[in-house]
């Protein structure tokens, strides 16, 4: 995996330099050669998905406690790639989708009177649009609670302090 | 709708007049009270108006020369049946001709609105605070571009500010009005006789006007897919949420405690600048200050404010009456007379008093060898409470995936998420249908604004967002009304 694949092309069209996030996951080392050491999170950038393996910027104290569900900066070099550089005082928030269905709507005469014997205008039935029920598509990041460590992935195999990955409320993933 | 007027009759002419306003002001505009009514309707060739512009050509001999020439700046007013149907400031002069025995010219007419002034001028408003009306801020931007009060018409919201500090900023007076009023699913507009007021982009609600089969002479119709699939919102929530980060030390403190102070405090900031939150805080003893020979004192830590708490050696009490008992002794234990323990003819003399002396002496070395510096560390839970920027989407579900396209709006006058729902769907429709256009022209109706919405016979709705209107003297009574279907 190269450090670009989790790019976000929107963003990256977007052309935002920095932008708010929310911590999804506990930093987990990314890379080290020995030496050095790069932690990476999950970031929910308030897109359909989140930023996946974003590094946390080097010797900084503080953002070694960037926790699941921290507000964070994130920060785009020239290359593309984010960085975590700090705390944020935002964080996306909830995603709701509601679906829409389009009218289409017919030419019809309009009621404009045409030709000899025009008669009255045909009334057309107006198509409405519809509007469908609210989806939400929020994304957060949690460490699970007992009852989830048994149901989910099995009470003494998961360790304590997993964190679930839900969208909508659905389980995603444990990291 | 303008309700200060009623439909024209169909095949009747108008009795157009064309006013020229040379001295006289918007206000004087808007409440009529002009003295400077130049009729040049004898002069004009062709004129007509829109919503927003204008124009006026007019041919004559003599008449218009010198001081009586159309400048820029100057107000064009148009009048039907003597009464105000818009009025226009005069932007160019263009199209000037010469030819023998006349003179031709074109003036440009724009709405008030159109100037720099409303434009391109940016500003910075007040600040205000929660629970401030929508409508008292547009009506403070309307004051501050010059309007009086006769000039705005924007009515009551129910909508308020949500944030504890809002202040609109680097925007023109006009791109702050549609801010404010956007997420209402209302804009600003100017009607036809200069008063600032607001029109609705609700496509769903009741037609404002509803026009019979006789009314309408024509229409025009184009139809395209829509260019659109959805429309995002991005708004601040009112409500902060709190967002924790893990155990960590949040600051430390080197203590030195003795006899020499009973009580001894240490104001502990958790961050450098005093303003990190945290809670569970508890006190690490690295090193303590009771780490001499006797213990000398209590150490002890409890937090005081969110973002400070305070460590508290308190040393023994004895510690003090010691020294100061022993000092005491020291003092009163020299008056003693050197008597000897050594009987006569002893070799050597060890006085009595010396040995009470040095009791008290060590005494007090022992309290002083006990002084301790301790090495004090404060963990805990720093949090701090964010705002969260929701995402409330109207979305095409009927859009195949490589038709997709999205715009977002921000706009932080959202209240909540209803509020947020509504928004987007209305602006999904809205922007969704006007890409397919549908004109009409009809018999002149001057109720007739930008916004409205015509019912047509077939029970079909047209959208106005735009109108032509002949305002030569004795043309025919027939209005081209643009829009789209709803």
């Amino acid at each position: 995996m190269t450090l670009l694949t989790y790019v976000v092309q929107s963003e990256i069209r977007d052309a935002a330099k920095e932008l708010d996030g929310k911590v999804l996951t506990r930093p987990a080392l990314l890379v080290t050669d020995g030496v050095s050491m790069i932690y990476a999170v999950d970031v929910d950038i308030g897109q359909k998905n989140p930023l996946k393996n974003v590094p946390v910027s080097r010797a900084n104290r503080a953002l070694l406690y960037a926790e699941t569900g921290a507000a964070v900066r994130l920060r785009r070099g020239d290359s593309g790639r984010y960085e975590v550089v700090g705390f944020s005082q935002e964080q996306p928030g909830t995603r709701i989708r509601i679906p829409v269905t389009l009218p289409s709507f017919l030419f019809g005469n309009a009621g404009i009177v045409t030709g000899i014997a025009p008669g009255m205008p045909v009334p057309i039935t107006p198509i409405p649009p519809v509007i469908g029920p609210p989806v939400d598509e929020s994304i957060v990041g949690r460490p699970l609670n007992y009852e989830e460590l048994s149901t989910l992935g099995g009470y003494g195999l998961l360790p304590y302090g997993a964190t679930g990955i839900f969208n909508g409320g659905v389980l995603q993933e444990i990291r | 709708m303008d309700t200060a007027w009623q439909p024209i009759a169909q095949d009747s002419a108008k009795a157009a007049k064309t006013i020229l306003h040379p001295t006289a002001t918007p206000l004087q505009m808007v409440k009529e009270t002009h003295t400077d009514s130049v009729d040049i309707s004898e002069f004009v060739t062709r004129a007509e108006h829109g919503i927003s512009e204008g124009s006026v050509s007019l041919t004559w001999h003599l008449e218009l020369y010198g001081a009586q020439q159309p400048l820029p700046g100057q107000i064009v007013e148009f009048r039907l049946n003597n009464q105000q149907l818009w009025w226009g400031v005069i932007e160019a002069l263009t199209d000037y001709r010469l030819s023998s025995g006349g003179r031709s010219l074109t003036l440009t007419l724009r709405s008030r609105d159109a100037s720099a002034l409303w434009r391109n001028t940016r500003r910075v408003t007040d600040l205000y605070p929660v629970a401030t009306p929508l409508h008292i801020i547009a009506a403070d931007v309307a004051r501050a571009v010059g309007l009086q009060a006769e000039e705005i018409n924007l009515g009551i919201t129910s909508a308020v500010t949500v944030h504890s500090n809002t202040q609109l900023a680097d925007l023109t007076a006009w791109e702050m009005l549609e801010k404010i009023y956007e997420s209402l699913g209302m804009e600003p507009y100017f009607n036809a006789r200069g008063v600032l007021k607001i029109i609705s982009r609700d496509v769903s609600r009741q037609a404002d006007i509803t026009l019979t089969p006789e009314r309408i002479l024509s229409v025009s119709a184009a139809k395209s897919r829509p260019p659109l699939t959805a429309v995002r919102i991005k708004w601040l929530d009112p409500r902060l949420s709190k967002v924790s980060q893990q155990d960590q030390m949040l600051g430390n403190a080197t203590i030195t405690a003795g006899f020499f102070q009973i009580r001894q405090k240490e104001t502990i900031h958790f961050s450098a600048d005093s303003s990190q939150r945290a809670e569970n805080t508890y006190l690490v003893i690295r090193q303590s200050a009771n780490s001499g020979l006797v213990k000398v004192c209590e150490e002890s830590y409890s937090q005081k404010t969110q973002t400070s708490g305070e460590i508290l050696l308190k040393t023994s009490v004895w510690v003090p009456a010691l020294m100061t008992a022993s000092i005491g002794a020291i003092i009163t234990t020299a008056a003693i007379p050197d008597a000897t323990t050594g009987g006569p003819g002893a070799g050597q003399t060890i006085p009595i008093g010396r040995k009470i002396q040095a009791a008290a002496e060590v005494a007090v070395l022992l309290v002083m060898a006990s002084i301790g510096t301790g090495m004090y560390e404060i963990w805990g839970t720093p949090y701090d409470f964010v705002h969260a920027r929701n995402q409330t989407e109207a979305f095409d579900q009927n859009a195949p995936e490589w038709m997709e396209n999205e715009i977002e709006i921000e706009n932080d006058f959202v209240m909540d998420e209803p509020m947020a729902q509504a928004f987007a769907v209305r602006e999904l429709l809205y922007r969704a249908m006007e890409v397919s256009s549908f004109s009409v022209e009809i018999v002149d109706d001057p109720r007739i604004e930008r916004g409205d919405i015509l019912a047509l016979p077939d029970q079909s709705r047209l959208y106005v967002t735009n109108f032509r209107r002949d305002a030569s003297p004795g043309s025919p009574a027939v209005l081209s009304v643009e829009g789209f279907r709803v």
